[in-house]
C-alpha cells in the first residue's frame, strides 16, 4: 500500500507542478530540464531510502536485503535532494528555481505516502488511551508488537495531516523564494515531535537518546533557519 | 523546428502506477524465474526421477534457479525504470515517452510466461500509457 499511495502522491505532485510551471514564465526548455532532474532524483530516492534503512538497522549490504527491506523516507529525501541539486546544476538550472518549485509537491507525495504507512501498519505509534488511539488488525506489525486490543497513536496520520498543511501553506501563503526554508523548519519540527510518539524500531546512529530521524530533523531546522537568514539578507540587500 | 507538448496526464498516471505495481511484480518475477530455473534443471537430470540427488546435482539446480531468478528480477526492475521515466516525460516528450512505455510493456510481458500474472497488469498499464502517449493531442510550443 505504501508504494501505491506514494505513487498517487507522485502523480498528483507532477500534475500540480506541471500546472504551476505552465502558469509561470518558465520556458519549455527549462521545464524539460527540471523534469530530467526530477526523474534522476526520483530513482535515486528509492535507492537511497532502501540504503538508509539498511544503515539504520545495521543490516548487511546484500542485494537480497536491498530488495526485501523497507524504506526510510528521510534517507530517500536526502539522496533525492543531493541528486536533484547536482543534476539541476549540471543542466544549468538556477538553484533557487529548482529547489523552490519542487518543494510543495514533495510534501504532497510524502503526505500520501504516510497514509500508505497507516494502511500498511508500519511506522506505528505508542499505546494511548486518548481519543486519537486506533486499533490495528490481527496479523499487522503493530498487533504483533502490542496485541490487537491496544490503541496506538496513529503517528502516520499525524504526520500526513502536518504534510498536507505544509503543502497548502506552501502553495497559498508562502512566497516562492521562501518555500524551502519554510518546508525545512516546519517539516523538521513536525517530524521531531511525531517521533516522540513512535514505537517501532527506530534504529540508532551516534546516540540512543534521540532517534536518527530526530537528529536529521534537527539538521533540517538548523539548515532552514540558515536559509531563512540568507534569504532575508538577500532581500534586504536588494531593497538597499 | 517547432516543439510540441502533449496534453494528456494519462501516460504519467499509467507510468507511475505501472512502476509502483511493477516493483513487487519484479520480486514475484524473481521467485517465478527461480522456480522455472530449478524445474528445468531438475528435469534435465535423470537422477531427479530416481530421487537420488547428489550434492553436486543439488548445487547445479540451485545455481540455475538463482540465475533464472536474478534475470527475471533485473528484467522487472529495468521495465519499472523505463516505465517511470516514460510516464514523467509523457507530456514534454510524447514520442520518446511512448517509446519508453512500449519498451517497458514488452519487458513486462516476458515474466507473464514464467507464471507471474501481476506482470500482466503492469504490461497493460504501460501499453495503454504508451499508446496514449503517441496518440494524445499535441500543441505547438512557441518560444
Amino acid at each position: 500500500m505504501y508504494n501505491f499511495l506514494i505513487g498517487i502522491g507522485t502523480i498528483l505532485g507532477f500534475i500540480f507542478l506541471d500546472r504551476e510551471i505552465s502558469k509561470s514564465s518558465i520556458s519549455f526548455k527549462l521545464h524539460n530540464k527540471i523534469y530530467y532532474s526530477l526523474i534522476i532524483a526520483l530513482l535515486a530516492c528509492f535507492a537511497g531510502a532502501k540504503i538508509f534503512e539498511m544503515v539504520y538497522h545495521n543490516t548487511p549490504f546484500t542485494f537480497d536485503n536491498f530488495m526485501s527491506g523497507g524504506f526510510t523516507f528521510l534517507g530517500g529525501l536526502i539522496t533525492g535532494v543531493v541528486f536533484y541539486i547536482s543534476s539541476a546544476l549540471l543542466f544549468g538550472i538556477k538553484l533557487n528555481i529548482a529547489v523552490n518549485i519542487a518543494v510543495p509537491y514533495l510534501a504532497l507525495a510524502h503526505a500520501f505516502g504516510r497514509i500508505g504507512c497507516f494502511l500498511g501498519g508500519c511506522c506505528y505509534g505508542r499505546p494511548t488511551d486518548s481519543i486519537f488511539g486506533v486499533l490495528f488488525p490481527e496479523g499487522s506489525l503493530p498487533a504483533q508488537h502490542f496485541g490487537s486490543h491496544t490503541h496506538l497513536h496513529p503517528t502516520q496520520i499525524y504526520e500526513s495531516v502536518g504534510l498536507f498543511l505544509i503543502f497548502f501553506c506552501l502553495i497559498r501563503f508562502v512566497k516562492f523564494n521562501n518555500r524551502i526554508w519554510f518546508y525545512l523548519v516546519s517539516y523538521g519540527t513536525i517530524r521531531f515531535v511525531v517521533e516522540i510518539f513512535r514505537a517501532d524500531d527506530r534504529g540508532s546512529i551516534i546516540t540512543d537518546i534521540i532517534s536518527p530521524s530526530q537528529i536529521i530533523s534537527l539538521v533540517f531546522i538548523i539548515v532552514g533557519v540558515i536559509a531563512f537568514l540568507f534569504e532575508k539578507r538577500r532581500v534586504t540587500s536588494v531593497v538597499d | 523546428m517547432s516543439q510540441v507538448k502533449g496534453t494528456s496526464s494519462a501516460p504519467l498516471i499509467m507510468g507511475i502506477i505501472g512502476g509502483v505495481i511493477g516493483l513487487p511484480s519484479a520480486l514475484c518475477s524473481g521467485v517465478c524465474g527461480a522456480a522455472v530455473g530449478s524445474a528445468l534443471s531438475a528435469s534435465a537430470n535423470e537422477a531427479a526421477y530416481s530421487s537420488e540427488l547428489s550434492e553436486e546435482t543439488i548445487n547445479q539446480i540451485a545455481e540455475t534457479a538463482s540465475a533464472g531468478g536474478n534475470a527475471m528480477l533485473a528484467l522487472g526492475i529495468i521495465a519499472v525504470v523505463l516505465g517511470i521515466i516514460g510516464g514523467v516525460m509523457g507530456k514534454n516528450k510524447p514520442s520518446v515517452a511512448g517509446g519508453l512505455l512500449m519498451g517497458a510493456a514488452v519487458l513486462s510481458l516476458i515474466p507473464v510466461f514464467m507464471g507471474n500474472l501481476l506482470s500482466f497488469v503492469v504490461f497493460v498499464l504501460f501499453l495503454i500509457g504508451g499508446i496514449i502517449s503517441f496518440t494524445q493531442k499535441k500543441v505547438a510550443i512557441n518560444e
